[in-house]
């Protein structure tokens, strides 16, 4: 399991195609996931929150996927049981451990503990997610006890490699984490995930709460484990910019289901998807000729209640494209160029 | 012409044990009649700080520590809390505040709520003028009679400027207006702000991070950095030749779809509260000289209408 390290240096950023260094070997493998929350309430109907509706996507080694999609689009739920956080409703999610496939769905007991250690998460809110009246060091050393990392020297050694790895120099491990700033603290996240050189990293928003100046320097971090280490990230972002900057693919969700899936530059020069394009009309360049004009957005409202998806398309009631066939049969999702796929009646 | 706002040295300090933190640090801002001004900086630059002295709701252990505040000429910080309260605050100058949708209490309607500032400044409090102002904001009539958690984030951000508009005020400062919504409902947001001040001719102070959004809305912006005003001007040029290294490094490091690699600014702001006499950004600055250490540059003109406070002009 454990990765054989390259030189360091050897591996530039600007070598290479963007979004780590994605090989053909099948990683991950999400095969029609669902998972739904069953809301039951004395007195009222029980209803079912359809949070992710029947994905598929495959993950190749030391690739950079990148999931977009507004709050509310299930993005977050399919990260989740990515790393086995929720189990499947249906469907399955397995990942290729020394050429072997397991199912993280229902992997139990040793073998799950076994996985857990291949399978890792960077959360959003680095102020949040970590003690921070823990010692960096600290926040370091529990993770590797726990999972049987015994012997002060093997414990020092695996610290002083991810904090280089990090770009953190060794004199802050002395201090409380309080005492770190935003940046500092989502690296020492960031240093934790890679203490057990893990397969498959789900990166919830890392950057979103990081100041611009900031943000750089962990989306860096991120492409060079991928590209050195073969660390395989399923990046989650709600901004468009950000993905394309770090991902080589892009996969597009609404309401559950991914509607749109392909090369990071072929989504965004050559959307497929009304969905897509909105987001892609949306977001903000650095353009000051802009100031005098209104933005066009031709899709209205606002994401449905999970509770209460429209018959058809998803999308449908938001479309601008809106046909007689949306409002009565789902889009298949299917290859409208190679490698680009899309699920919409229009294609 | 008098500007509508203007601060001249304004300082903000916060009391510390380790002696006053200067949040914000002689600053001279202005804004003019219908004009959208950007403020932008990281956290902890001090723009929202200097926003809510504005508005005078810097509370203890923070204080005014000097400087003048003007709005239309008249120096609000030379009132009383009172006057400014009934006189000022929100019927000429009203403010949305960072996570301002979370700002609605969740046991009355919006509707109720939208009087109750009616009401409490003395206006006629009847449905029509809660209508009205939710039509201005875009939003259905019906919202009035709903509560807060039933309505989604881009229309509680709505509802909060309708709130905002309530009185009729000369001047919007907008905190941060979009942070947690998505692109599509952020776009709609920034298009509504744009038709209130053509249609409405309200200037807006908009105040963010996020440069990108900014260019595609202000006329002149600020970049605050460690409490100070680095660099202001047209947005026109200030974007197409940013001047200061700090501008440089934002411009570079603002994730756009044209963009592709963002690169940080390494390092850390200085201390606040012992900001010594260096320029504040020569700890991060890649073109540092020997002056940059010792003294700090003030903020001179340059062509193209711009200010800058750097050694390198």
């Amino acid at each position: 399991m454990v990765e054989k390290r390259l030189p360091a240096g050897s591996t530039e950023s600007g070598g290479g195609p963007k979004g780590g260094g994605a090989g053909t070997e099948k990683v991950i493998s999400i095969q029609s996931l669902e998972v739904h929350f069953v809301k039951k309430r004395l007195l009222e109907k029980t209803t079912t929150v359809k949070a992710v509706d029947g994905v598929s996507l495959e993950l190749t080694k030391g690739e950079i996927l990148g999931l977009v999609g507004e709050s509310g689009s299930g993005k977050t739920t399919l990260g989740r049981a990515v790393i086995g956080l929720v189990r499947p409703s249906s469907g399955s999610v397995s990942i290729m451990v020394d050429g072997e496939e397991k199912d993280i769905g229902r992997a139990k007991g040793k073998e799950w503990k076994a996985l857990r250690r291949s399978l890792q998460v960077i959360f959003q809110d680095p102020f949040s997610s970590i003690d921070p009246n823990m010692r960096a060091y600290d926040a370091l050393r529990l993770p590797l006890q726990s999972q049987g990392v015994k012997g002060k020297e093997d414990i020092a050694r695996k610290i002083s490699d991810v904090m280089r790895r990090v770009g953190l120099p060794e004199q802050v491990l002395n201090n409380y984490l309080f005492q770190l700033s935003g940046g500092q603290r989502q690296r020492i996240g960031i240093a934790r995930v890679l203490l057990f050189d893990p397969l498959v990293v789900v990166a919830d928003e890392p950057v979103s709460m990081l100041d611009a100046s900031l943000k750089g320097d962990i989306l860096n971090i991120i492409e060079r484990e991928s590209k050195e280490h073969g660390v395989t990230f399923l990046f989650i972002t709600h901004d468009m910019a950000v993905a394309k900057v770090v991902a080589r693919r892009i996969a597009v969700m609404y309401l559950g289901k991914i509607v749109e899936l392909g090369l990071a530059e072929e989504v965004i020069s050559e959307p497929l998807h009304p969905y897509t394009k909105a987001m892609l009309q949306a977001s903000p360049t650095i353009d000051p000729s802009m100031r005098d004009k209104i933005v066009e957005i031709n899709i209205v409202g606002e994401l449905a209640q999970s509770t209460a998806h429209p018959s058809g398309c998803k999308f449908n009631p938001r479309c601008p494209f809106r046909m007689a066939v949306c409002e009565e049969k789902e889009p298949p999702f299917k290859e409208v160029k190679p490698g680009h796929l899309a699920a919409c009646w229009l294609n | 012409m008098t500007s509508l706002l203007e601060t001249k040295g304004l300082r903000i300090y916060f009391s510390s044990p380790r002696g006053d933190v200067r949040v914000v640090e002689e600053v001279d801002l202005h804004v003019d009649q219908g004009e959208i001004v950007g403020l932008a900086g990281e956290s902890g630059s001090g723009k929202s700080t200097l926003a809510l002295g504005v508005m005078r709701l810097i509370g203890t252990p923070g204080r005014i520590a000097g400087g003048e505040i003007r709005f239309n000429g008249t120096d609000i910080l030379a009132l009383k809390p009172d006057e400014f309260r009934v006189q000022y605050r929100w019927s000429k100058l009203s403010m949305v505040f960072q996570g301002s949708m979370n700002g609605f209490t969740p046991v009355f309607t919006i509707g109720s709520q939208i009087q109750e500032v009616l009401k409490i400044h003395g206006h006629e409090t009847s449905e029509l003028a809660v209508r009205k102002l939710l039509q201005m904001v875009e939003l259905d009539e019906s919202i009035a009679v709903r509560y807060p958690h039933e309505l989604s984030g881009g229309q509680k951000q709505r509802a909060f400027i309708a709130m905002a508009l309530a009185l009729d005020p000369q001047l919007l400062i907008a905190d941060e207006p979009t942070t947690a919504l998505d692109v599509i409902t952020q776009a709609k947001i920034m298009n509504l702000l744009k038709r209130l001040r053509t249609e409405m001719g309200i200037s807006i102070l908009l105040i963010t991070h996020d440069l990108a959004l900014l260019s595609e809305a202000v006329d002149r912006l600020y970049i605050m950095y460690a409490g100070r005003v680095v660099e202001d001007g047209p947005s026109n040029s200030l974007f197409a030749k940013p001047k200061h290294p700090y501008t440089q490094g934002l411009i570079s490091s603002t994730p756009t779809l044209k963009t592709e690699q963002i690169r940080g600014i390494p390092g850390f702001m200085p201390d606040l509260a012992n900001p010594g006499e260096m320029c504040s950004f020569s700890l991060r600055c890649p073109f540092v000289m020997e002056v940059c250490k010792t003294e700090r540059p003030r903020l001179g003109k340059v062509d193209g209408g711009e200010e800058v406070a750097c050694w390198l002009y």
